[in-house]
């Protein structure tokens, strides 16, 4: 029998803590509110982590959780649909577009492809405001029916923290899967690759379609839970956050993703009351971790042992 | 008619000043400056304190706006050189580079909120007189805009056709590892690259700050049109970025005459949208950017 290593209890330890804390905080609900925060940007952040694997930075996640949101709401507010199907559409919607998107992009190169997700997110989010008949403009949405069957706090927390967990076993058995091989062996010799006959643009595809998926039913899943939509939360300022949460969790790791989120989520709530000091703070934050942490939190650990390991070694 | 003209004219301009700014970054270090907005936006500060709040007590006004100008470029020049050396050990890591400038964005524009609050700054107009002229009247500081603006692009492409290193830098934009086994020293070449694209952003600002207000968040709204023209244009490419400033400016002052501003973006965007499906490489992109 194969014992446990230090992997698999570090995430038993984690699931069995987010599976009690509802019961620890009972009276707080608002810590279950920004765990559900946390739970939707996760999301994003490992949809971005994904795509980074096949050298793709893409501005355009946040695009592509927003269009879930909206099609949830358009899609139970005009059409009547049932939330739970409704909820399905949100994923959807936003995959069809990103393939459409994908058919003619998806062979184009990291810094081409960055500016260019940038730009299609930039016009998603001015159509939002244009359109105002349709899509609410500057005041947005509301009055999202939530859906059925989830009504107290916990239970939305329980709902968020199982679709988080599908999402992360999805990505994980991908990362293990074949593709996974194959974007590994890209990123550690691209030409041995490509002149073994691998190429990475059906791996890009696939990745794409799965991340927007997700950011998509997440943006349902939101739009459900808060009940009102604003075009404010789809701003490039808080797609760029992501990309803040991503590389101060450290990137290529679930579990970083997942903490970097948190740790940057439970700051601002802490830190909410300094106000105008923020960015700044956020900024030195950035700067410090790029420059001299690059491998982000998860590389924390590592990186202490190893120098124990370096005074140790010369004995 | 005219006014239209002018108005394109006037968008496209600055819209010049900033991509090839950008561009040039881009040929220099191979990386995209995000901050290149929060530069512009410094560069608008610095007018707006020597100017707006007599840092430099000076009766002339126009001595006053020169000095102040001259100012913001050499300082952003000067943080331009510092970045370019922040970015020298993530050793063109495109990830890397892209979060570090996210992450100035977010300093520059905390340091300016918190040095300076938040309420909008304006800046003395230079000029104040409208000039009427063969039926089309237009403001005197718009023209100003205008001739400066058009003088520091034909200065750059002087700069870049015809000096030794201007050459050079157009060699490392070419290709980097050619550029530098023909003796030309990339490292000095990238910071001076970086200095006079961070420069460029500056003298945007500097210009425009007299026309608009200046707040923390103006240089999002610029630098987002600046990336809108470089993926029509072709990333990299300068004559893709001046032929699309052109088109952006235009369409725009177009379109806001006869549509409504709303409208006049979405046509915009429209466009691009067009353009990226057809031929996401850019209008002047070449095949360098996909993979085969």
């Amino acid at each position: 029998m194969e014992r446990f290593g230090y992997k698999e209890i570090s995430f038993s330890a984690v699931v069995a803590f987010f599976l009690i804390f509802p019961v620890i905080a009972a009276k707080e609900p608002y810590l279950l509110h920004i765990l559900i925060i946390v739970a939707v940007y996760t999301t994003l952040v490992w949809g971005l982590d994904l795509l980074l694997d096949c050298a793709l930075i893409s501005c355009s996640q946040i695009a592509f959780w927003g269009m879930g949101s909206y099609t949830f709401a358009l899609l139970t507010l005009k059409c009547g649909w049932n939330p739970w199907l409704a909820l399905i559409g949100a994923g959807v919607v936003p995959t069809i577009m990103s393939a459409l998107l994908s058919y003619s992009s998806v062979n184009l190169k990291t810094m081409y492809w960055c500016l260019f997700s940038l730009v299609f997110a930039v016009a998603f989010h001015e159509m939002l405001f244009v359109w105002r008949t349709f899509l609410g403009g500057a005041e947005g949405i509301r009055g999202i029916p939530k859906l059925p069957l989830v009504t107290s706090r916990t239970e939305w927390y329980y709902l968020a923290f199982f679709l988080l967990f599908l999402i992360g076993a999805v990505i994980h058995q991908l990362r293990g899967s074949r593709i996974g091989l194959i974007l590994r062996g890209v990123r550690i010799n691209e030409e041995l690759a490509r002149s073994a006959g691998i190429s990475i643009i059906r791996c890009r595809l696939v990745c794409l379609v799965l991340a927007n998926f997700f950011a998509g039913i997440m943006g349902g899943f939101f739009a459900a839970y808060t009940g009102a939509l604003s075009p404010f939360n789809l701003e490039l300022d808080a797609m760029f956050f992501l990309y803040v949460y991503l590389i101060v969790g450290g990137k290529g790791s679930l579990a970083g993703c997942l903490a970097g989120t948190a740790l940057f989520i439970f700051i601002r709530e802490l830190l909410g009351p300094l106000g105008i000091y923020m960015p700044v703070i956020y900024g030195t934050i950035v700067i410090i971790f790029v420059t001299l942490i690059p491998g982000g939190l998860v590389s924390l650990p590592q990186r202490f042992l190893s120098h124990f390991e370096r005074v140790k070694a010369p004995t | 008619m005219m006014g239209i003209l002018m108005d394109g004219l006037f968008n496209s301009i600055t819209l010049i000043l900033l991509s090839v700014g950008m561009v040039l970054v881009i040929g220099m270090l191979r990386i995209v400056n995000f901050a290149h907005g929060a530069l512009y936006m410094v560069g608008s500060y610095v007018v707006w304190l020597v100017v707006g709040q007599r840092l430099i007590p000076l009766d002339n006004v126009y001595l006053g706006y020169s000095i102040g100008f001259i100012l913001a470029v050499a300082c952003v020049a000067g943080m331009g050189a510092v970045i370019e050396r922040l970015l020298r050990p993530l050793k063109g890591g495109f990830l890397e580079s892209f979060i570090l400038t996210l992450g100035l964005i977010l300093f520059l524009e905390g340091a300016m909120l918190v040095g300076f609050g938040i309420d909008e700054k304006t800046v003395p107009s230079l000029f104040a007189k409208t000039v009427t002229a063969i039926g089309f009247s237009l403001p005197q500081q718009r023209l100003f805009v205008l001739v400066v603006g058009i003088a520091i692009g034909g200065g750059l492409w002087v700069f870049l056709t015809k000096a030794r290193i201007g050459i050079a830098m157009r060699a490392v934009a070419q290709e980097l590892e050619g550029a530098a086994l023909q003796g030309i020293n990339i490292r000095y070449v990238g910071m001076l690259g970086m200095a006079i694209g961070c420069g460029l952003a500056a003298a945007a600002g500097a210009l425009i700050a007299p026309v608009y207000t200046v707040n923390p968040y103006i240089g999002t709204g610029p630098v987002t049109k600046c990336f809108i023209v470089m993926v029509l244009g072709g990333i990299g490419s300068l004559p893709g970025a001046v032929l699309a400033s052109f088109l952006v400016g235009f369409v725009e002052a177009i379109s806001a005459t006869f549509l409504g501003s709303g409208t006049a973006k979405l046509i915009v965007y429209f466009l691009l949208l067009v353009v990226m499906l057809i031929r996401p490489m850019g209008l002047y992109g070449g095949q360098e950017w996909v993979h085969r």
